[in-house]
């Protein structure tokens, strides 16, 4: 007898302040139930976490269930709910942060969905934005769900001498409140223990019966009058609970504030980025990407791990054999996914974490998303996006992942379309890096970035045009700029990372199988023969090259590799081409996937084709362009 | 004169937003009408920072451009 959504707790109640929540049943449960066997089994509690955005949600749902969910100083990171058996069998449920039940975006739905379908609601509120937050909390009130609030950053708001009457704003909502600490554990315990107290609360003065008032609610006049109505009372609880008790600020506050406003000053964060990004390319890219990837993948994986796996398939399917080749050949799904899932994913994906998580928890990264949302705006996104499009230079499959945190699905649309056609993932860019080396330069490097940025913009320009709707406007908190914890983002790096692997390892597997499927039929090489009159033709590169694009879609950097070895024989101008239609043919086969998976068979189709006539189009007109005017 | 057009550092009266959905959002946040913030800072051609209380809040300009607001200080 689970709660529908479309079935929220009766009337009765609301009047109540203390009735017991477990004891909420719905009146027509019976009726739902009618002709069918009687139901012996117990009712399993629904407990639903619910609260803003970065307030603490996710660690209350570790410290409660045992597993570990994103935890983030960026808005929006939740976005699937995550479910687990508490200690005494209910089932918890945690919910993308919101500020509000209205529908506005799919996270405001599923959202709603748990907390119409909870037997309780534990309300996290952060003590530092206290006027902000209790608006959802009075919706909840106000829609007559029974709750419990945790009062959380109870540390951070004593530090900034926040002083929060606990007894005035328990009185004046009429549900019980525990201050806590979760990133300690603080008060978590406690909350538990008064979650038979939770209650239904006091309504805002004159707001009608909660299904009335969803009804209401449904109309946009109206539903702004209430809104007014429930803010106005909302200012005047905070008004009475909280006091601003700080002396004059100390002096790691102050530092934490200028340095914040001076990162959003243009010119000291372009800077600033300039520094990130040059560091992220040293250490994430120069490192992780080369020097540990070639340790790991090339004398762990390829000189000890790979020939066991073959001398253990050998015995069973003779080497040349169709099924060795397929299972531990060139592309064996064996072979190639361990080569490629832990040679080169693990570290570069675990790397690149670590350091947005670093990024993200002392406050920089939502500065970043400020500075940049004017130049996103344009392309039809917003500041927020900036986080996939960082991520997208590490691995394109887990930016493609990652834009999941994007407030619409028009926006996730561009988002993906972007990264999988205009940006080079690392273990591209390192190949390329060399070949810029040999050929080309500086000039080349300056020419293939201008193309990319003419692409990107160009692209997000059209998409922005094309597609139905707008993108929304970027509405964010800036939470203050501080020291991270490292003990937080190793764990959050690391269960990322596992969560990223665990997703996406499946997909590449899939992808080696394709690959492996093709080579042994012989069918590669048919496509590659097909192929090689168009680049002969279109983009006056040698036939071979068609083998470096179909490599391009087995692995990004297969195909830059290939064009390394063909180094010699192509003209600068050459590689200058070849570069960059590899960069914007359609990424390697793991990000189509989960494009695939992500975005839909329609979307996806339309992105792979069009990346190939992208490719292929830009491709030849570079060709003829530079052959015209040589700039080498 | 609107939000976007308030000089940096001074106390405005939020008086009214025009489009919709964005005084939904707004009010939802605590931006709402008869509200005051101080402008904490702009990035030219982009969103700017609004302090409402202790929480620095980032509008993107096209919603900046759509909240009128009057001069406290």
């Amino acid at each position: 007898m689970q709660h529908s959504p479309s079935n929220p707790a009766p009337g009765p109640l609301t009047q109540s302040t203390h009735a017991e929540a477990n004891i909420v049943t719905s009146p027509d449960s019976t009726l739902r139930l009618a002709g069918e066997e009687p139901v012996t089994k117990q009712h399993q509690k629904v407990v639903v976490l619910a609260g803003n955005p970065n307030v603490g949600k996710s660690i209350f749902f570790n410290a409660y269930t045992g597993k570990y969910v994103n935890v983030s100083n960026f808005p929006g990171t939740t976005v699937d709910i995550p479910k687990g058996q508490m200690a005494d069998g209910s089932l918890l449920k945690d919910t993308p942060g919101i500020y509000g039940l209205s529908g506005m975006s799919e996270e405001e739905t599923v959202a709603e969905e748990s907390i119409f379908g909870a037997d309780v609601i534990i309300n996290v509120v952060s003590a530092l934005s206290l006027s902000r937050d209790l608006f959802l909390t009075q919706q909840l009130i106000d829609y007559g769900r029974p709750l419990v609030i945790a009062l959380n950053q109870m540390d951070e708001a004593k530090a900034r001498h926040l002083s929060i009457r606990i007894e005035t704003l328990e009185t004046l909502l009429g549900v019980k409140v525990v201050p806590t600490v979760a990133l300690t554990r603080e008060g978590l315990k406690e909350v538990i223990q008064a979650l038979p107290k939770a209650s239904l609360g006091h309504r805002t003065p004159d707001s009608p019966e909660p299904e009335a008032l969803r009804e209401l609610e449904k109309n946009p006049g109206e539903r702004m009058k209430i809104y007014g109505h429930r803010r106005y009372h909302v200012n005047a609880i905070t008004s009475q609970v909280v006091t601003d008790e700080s002396h004059p600020e100390n002096f790691a506050k102050r530092f934490g504030q200028s340095l914040g406003a001076w990162l959003l000053n243009p010119l000291v964060g372009l800077l600033a980025m300039a520094c990130v990004l040059l560091v992220l390319y040293q250490v994430v890219g120069v490192w992780v990407a080369g020097d540990l990837v070639n340790l790991i993948e090339g004398d762990i994986l390829l000189a000890h791990v790979i020939p066991v796996i073959q001398s253990m398939v050998s015995p069973l399917f003779p080497v040349g054999t169709a099924f060795y080749n397929l299972l531990a050949g060139e592309f064996g799904v064996l072979t190639m996914s361990i080569q490629y899932i832990f040679g080169v994913l693990f570290p570069l994906v675990l790397g690149f974490y670590i350091y947005i998580s670093l990024l993200e928890d002392c406050g920089y990264l939502p500065r970043v998303a400020v500075l940049t949302d004017g130049l996103l705006g344009k392309l039809g996104l917003n500041g927020r996006a900036v986080i996939p499009i960082i991520l997208g230079f590490g691995c394109v499959t887990m930016a493609t992942v990652s834009t999941r945190v994007l407030t619409s699905q028009r926006e996730r649309t561009i988002a993906s379309a972007l990264l999988a056609i205009t940006i080079p993932c690392s273990a591209q860019l390192a190949v390329i890096s060399a070949l810029m080396a040999k050929a080309g330069g500086l000039v080349g490097w300056g020419v293939y970035l201008l193309i990319l940025v003419i692409m990107m913009s160009g692209l997000g320009s059209v998409l922005n045009r094309v597609l139905p709707g707008r993108s929304t406007s970027l509405v964010m908190d800036l939470p203050p700029m501080r020291m991270p914890s490292l003990g937080n983002i190793a764990k959050k790096s690391w269960i990322r990372t596992k969560v990223f692997l665990i997703e996406a390892a499946p997909l590449f597997m899939l992808g080696s199988l394709i690959v492996a499927v093709l080579q042994t039929t012989g069918l590669l090489l048919a496509i590659q023969n097909w192929l090689s009159p168009v680049t002969t033709a279109l983009l006056h590169l040698p036939g071979e090259a068609a083998q470096v694009f179909i490599m391009g879609m087995v692995r990004r950097d297969f195909g830059a590799a290939g064009l390394l070895m063909m180094g010699d024989t192509l003209s600068h101008i050459q590689v200058l081409t070849a570069l960059v239609v590899i960069t914007l043919f359609v990424p390697c086969l793991a990000s189509a996937t989960v494009i695939w998976k992500e975005r839909g068979p329609l979307e996806s189709t339309v992105t792979i084709v069009g990346s190939w006539v992208l490719a292929f189009g830009t491709g030849a007109f570079l060709a003829r362009l530079f052959e015209a005017f040589p700039i080498f | 004169m609107t939000l976007i057009q308030a000089p940096v550092g001074k106390m405005v009266r939020i008086e009214r937003i025009e489009d919709e959905t964005m005084a939904m959002m707004a009010i939802r946040l605590g931006i709402a009408e008869g509200e005051m913030v101080i402008v904490s800072s702009k990035v030219p051609a982009g969103p700017m920072v609004i302090r409402r209380g202790r929480v620095d809040v980032a509008l993107g300009r096209e919603l900046c451009q759509s909240i009128h607001v009057s001069l406290v200080s």
